[in-house]
């Protein structure tokens, strides 16, 4: 009797013990690590798709919880403003495509000092620990003026329409296309460049000042989801399209009919779903510490990834995806 | 150099200096300050356009940026000069042209500073293009990488610079001009100035104490001296006045003062004169003196000597009686006592005319000490006085002094005190007082129990002349003793003191230096006591006595003829020098003083003639100053015999001097050991007592008579003794004889 007793008290102490140690080890495991994505603006289409593929990552990822949020209005202001009120939250990282690269430095070194980790995507900062890019810059710019010579031949006069000239993405893709022009194409002209932000009105009215000032123009490029189909507008309504050629980046929604119609031949863009599925899963591994240039890590259904290094630290890149009127209706975005 | 030149010139130098430092540090600032300058409006042009090419380029694209460059590069034509030569280039990166003023856009590009500039995107660049030099300023527009760069021709920028260097340069110079001219007339007046006060100054350096300076315009620094210039002048002036008046005053004072002096040394003469007459007439009476003393010397020797000689010649004829005898006595007695007058005379006037010398020489002091103990002690016996003779250990037995002084010196003193003392006795003690290794001082006391000496008294006794009174009362002696034997004792280093009282007796005290000698110093002296004849074998010897005087010639040529000597006489010098040189003698007596031809001036003529070189010379003189000593021997003469002279004397000079052998009816008697002779070979001894005492007696009462008489009885018994004893007694050899005599009683007090 006494024994038994006795037995029963070393028994409870041993179901304690493991008690606790179960305890302690399912409070790390549930732990749930938090990640504020940042867009340049919410509503539109654009981020809508790339709220789809983060959803996916964020759903296949039960330890991190993904907070999106963005400022109405494509500008740094607000994107600062959420920033700041994201500090005192202390959310365990914030990926930012950023409306101005160098304005928001200031309030991304604040949250950084406060603890929270800075990432980057979209549009990259002069400030992060890693960048998220769409397409490698030099490949989006070999693939525009590539789809550009297809229709024109290597020998042309162009002019490109771009959204800002301080938008880092363009800028980039702009030096790009200005790059392998010299090395492949030396005789295609761009005779101007122009800034219509992303806005299909500018560019289309930019479209309009080309066809009527340059009169040897042969094609246009587009940059910028929206100015694509602003300037194919302005060609089809100068009764020109087919004989001034039109290239450029756009979501496969803008330009569906234009491919459809001819006035495009091809469309070149990135999976934007694909990206903020990237953009998740790249922000995982960055606070789990598995973001090493060189290091291939995994990225779920994309399969592995490697960061390469660059200026400031590291980034990773999709691969370019050409639109053309044979696919164009396979994506929805 | 003058002042103003100095002036000037420090001021110019001055002025240069800060000219060129101003100028200096105007172009140092001026070019830092238009670079700075240039550069800010560079910067800020840049800027302006960098705003405008970013705005048309965000607003209306690459060609309208190109275009916006392009006018704002015409725009830059239209600026103000030190910015319109500026060229304004855009290139993107790398080398794309946006805007050239030389190149069209999207031309390519290569120059190396663009990399440099492309690398640093913003700052400023020194670059030369076309062989001139530019300065650039640059900055890139980001992102697009466009490289705006605004730069300017070297030349241009710093045109300004010059233009101000040439500006401060203007009035630097200008400032430097009015400045230096503006020094010259400061300085011209200040020289102005100076110089009327140095005129001023130098009038009054000449004298003229009435110059003012005229116009004193300025009350500065050089006022003020002028004024002070000008109180000084008055002061001088008014100074000068005081001073010519005291100096009148000074010269008047002068004048009384040298009367005054001139006065009193006439006052002063006239008494040097009257002094130097009294001295002239002191040392006249003084020379007289001496010469009186000389000559009384002479004259009172002289017959003194005839006397004394004759007494003595004629106590050697036996056929005399008893009573001729006695008288012969008392002439003998007479003349020795008038001798010891005169010599005690001649000595103190010696003594005075500081003509007396010391003769030391060695002797035994143990001896003369004991001598003198004997020759006093019978006196004090005979006045049945107690005699205490004491002397210290320590007392040397040889010592180098003037031993004739020193015992007269004792003989006086102990002479005395048996002299004055009738009852009671008399105590004397020898001592050393100090030593040193060289020398020591011999200390005497003879204390005596006699009449002693009034306190009035005491002074007298040292003085010459003077007799104590109880020394009258006694009436034997000249009163010179005491003055001698303190002078000799004074000569001797020491000195002789007295203190005495009335009635209860006197205690002298002699002392005197003395130097240490040893036995081998002390010489035996021997003395000839008599002689009769030449000894037979040997050539008769030719005597020459030259003197004047009958009594001594006859008398000298007497004792000669008596000895056996051929001798011849002359009356004077010539007379000698004729006899000389008929007769050639051997030998000549030569009377110093003689008439017709002294002798000395005889002696230097023989000299001269032929054999006059062998001959020997003795001279004879009666004067008693040691002086004339060196002078005769100078003359030639050999030797120097004084009167009155002992027949000893004689025969021993010519003994010395012609090698004779005489006969002699006595023995030597060494003198050594009593300075006459040697007591131990006179046997006193065995004398018996009541002949001893008799002989004593008469000796100390100087009865010659009775002396000679106890002599004789005395030979009876004891010839040797007997033959001393006399021939003492006939020499009138007083002293030794009682010193003999006392030697008995010493002896007995040493044995006893």
């Amino acid at each position: 009797m006494n024994l038994t007793m006795h037995g029963i008290k070393v028994l409870l102490w041993m179901a304690l013990t493991v008690y606790c140690i179960q305890f302690q080890a399912g409070a790390a495991e549930n732990h749930v690590l938090k990640a504020v994505i940042i867009p340049k603006i919410v509503g539109i289409d654009y981020y809508d798709a790339v709220k789809q593929g983060i959803d996916e990552a964020d759903r296949q990822l039960p330890e991190l919880e993904i907070q999106w949020t963005g400022p109405t209005q494509d500008r740094v202001e607000q994107q600062i403003r959420i920033i700041e009120d994201l500090i005192p939250e202390r959310p365990d990282l914030i990926a930012v495509a950023a409306n101005d690269p160098v304005r928001i430095v200031p309030v991304l070194q604040k949250a950084h000092k406060a603890g929270i980790r800075i990432m980057s995507w979209d549009g990259d900062t002069n400030f992060r620990e890693f960048f998220v890019n769409h397409v490698e810059y030099e490949d989006f710019g070999r693939n525009i003026l590539e789809s550009m010579a297809e229709q024109t031949g290597p020998r042309a006069d162009i002019a490109i329409v771009t959204t800002t000239f301080t938008a880092p993405n363009q800028v980039r893709w702009i030096q790009a296309m200005k790059r392998y022009r010299r090395e492949k194409y030396p005789d295609i002209t761009i005779l101007d460049i122009r800034p219509a932000t992303e806005s299909r009105e500018r560019s289309y009215r930019i479209g309009r000042q080309y066809l009527n000032e340059f009169k040897s123009l042969d094609g246009i490029i587009a940059l910028g989801v929206p100015n694509v189909s602003g300037v194919a507008r302005a060609v089809e309504d100068a009764g020109m399209s087919g004989k001034i050629a039109v290239a450029g980046n756009s979501t496969p929604n803008l330009a569906r009919d234009f491919l459809k119609r001819g006035t495009m031949k091809k469309a070149v863009l990135w999976n934007a779903p694909d990206h903020g599925y990237l953009t998740v899963y790249c922000a995982l591994n960055l606070l789990k510490g598995n973001l090493i240039p060189g290091k291939p890590f995994d990225a779920g259904r994309l399969g592995r990834y490697t960061p390469r290094a660059d200026a400031l630290n590291m980034q990773v890149a999709l691969p370019v995806m050409v639109f053309t009127k044979e696919n164009v209706d396979r994506h929805h975005f | 150099m003058k002042l103003s030149y100095k002036f000037h010139l420090v001021a110019l130098s001055i002025l240069t200096v800060m000219t060129l430092l101003v100028v200096m540090a105007g172009t140092l600032i001026i070019s830092d300050l238009t670079h700075t300058l240039q550069d800010q409006i560079l910067y800020s042009e840049l800027m302006k356009i960098r705003e405008k090419v970013s705005d048309t380029l965000n607003h209306s694209g690459v060609r309208a940026a190109a275009r916006a460059a392009a006018e704002i590069d015409a725009q830059l034509k239209e600026k103000p000069p030190n910015i319109r030569t500026s060229r304004m280039v855009i290139i993107e990166v790398p080398d794309h042209v946006i805007f050239h003023p030389d190149y069209a856009t999207g031309d390519e590009i290569q120059r190396h500073e663009l990399n440099t500039m492309f690398l640093q995107k913003e700052g400023r660049i020194n670059y030369t293009e076309q062989r001139a030099e530019y300065y650039g300023v640059y900055t890139t527009m980001e992102p697009v990488g466009w490289l705006i760069c605004l730069s300017i021709k070297k030349k241009d920028m710093y045109a300004k610079r010059m233009a101000y260097l040439k500006n401060i340069g203007m009035i630097s110079g200008l400032l430097f001009l009015v400045t230096a001219g503006v020094i010259h007339l400061f300085v011209r007046s200040f020289d102005r100035r100076i110089q009327v006060t140095l005129d001023c100054v130098k009038e009054i350096e000449n004298g003229n104490h009435a110059v003012r300076i005229p116009r004193i315009s300025t009350r500065d620094e050089i006022g003020r001296l002028q004024e002070g210039v000008n109180a000084m002048s008055r002061k001088i002036q008014a100074r000068t006045a005081q001073q010519q008046q005291a100096e009148t005053a000074l010269r008047t004072h002068r004048n009384h003062l040298e009367q005054l002096v001139s006065q009193r040394t006439a006052e002063l003469e006239k008494a040097t004169k009257a002094a130097e007459k009294a001295r002239k007439k002191a040392e006249v009476a003084s020379l007289a003196k001496s010469e009186f003393i000389a000559n009384m010397s002479h004259e009172l020797r002289t017959p003194l000597n005839a006397i004394l000689g004759y007494s003595q010649l004629m106590q050697r004829d036996s056929h005399l009686h008893a009573e001729q005898q006695e008288y012969l006595n008392i002439i003998n007695r007479s003349g020795e006592h008038l001798l010891t007058l005169i010599n005690d005379v001649l000595e103190i006037s010696k003594i005075e005319a500081k003509r007396t010398t010391l003769n030391p020489e060695a002797f035994d002091l143990h001896v003369m000490l004991r001598d003198i103990y004997g020759m006093f002690k019978l006196r004090a016996n005979e006045k049945q006085l107690t005699f205490d003779f004491d002397e210290s250990d320590d007392l040397p037995r040889y010592v180098i002094a003037d031993a004739n002084k020193f015992r007269q010196i004792m003989i006086n003193l102990l002479g005395n005190a048996v002299k004055f003392t009738d009852k009671g006795g008399i105590a004397v003690r020898a001592q050393v007082k100090s030593k040193t290794s060289e020398e020591l001082c011999l200390a005497v006391e003879v204390e005596d129990t006699g009449q002693g000496i009034s306190q009035e008294e005491l002074k007298k006794v040292f003085l010459a002349f003077e007799q104590t009174e109880s020394g009258q009362k006694k009436q034997e002696s000249t009163g010179l003793g005491m003055a001698i034997s303190q002078r000799y004792a004074r000569l001797m280093g020491g000195d002789i003191t007295l203190t005495s009282r009335l009635g209860e007796g006197s205690s002298f005290y002699f002392h005197c230096i003395v130097h240490p000698a040893s036995a081998k110093d002390v010489t035996t002296k021997v003395r000839q006591k008599h002689m009769v004849e030449l000894a037979s074998g040997q050539e008769i010897p030719r005597i020459l006595v030259v003197e004047d005087k009958l009594e001594s010639r006859v008398l000298l040529v007497k004792y000669l003829e008596q000895a056996g000597f051929d001798v011849q006489e002359a009356k004077n010098g010539k007379e000698a020098v004729e006899r000389f040189a008929q007769w050639a003698p051997h030998f000549i007596w030569m009377d110093v003083r003689m008439p017709v031809m002294a002798g000395l001036e005889a002696t230097r003529r023989i000299r001269r003639l032929p054999g006059g070189d062998q001959v020997r010379i003795a001279a004879i003189t009666a004067s008693a100053l040691e002086e004339e000593r060196d002078m005769i021997l100078s003359a030639g003469c050999d030797e120097l015999v004084r009167k009155p002279y002992r027949i000893s004397t004689i025969f021993r000079i010519m003994e010395a001097h012609l090698g004779l052998e005489y006969l002699h009816k006595e023995e030597e008697i060494p003198e050594s050991a009593q300075g006459q002779f040697d007591p131990c070979s006179v046997k006193l001894d065995t004398l018996p007592a009541a002949l001893y005492n008799a002989l004593t007696q008469a000796v100390l009462e100087l009865d010659t008579e009775r002396t000679l008489a106890l002599v004789k009885e005395i030979r009876a018994n004891d010839p040797d003794t007997g033959a001393v004893l006399k021939q003492l007694a006939e020499n009138l050899e007083y002293d030794s004889l009682l010193a003999l005599l006392e030697q008995r009683a010493f002896k007995g007090k040493t044995l006893g």
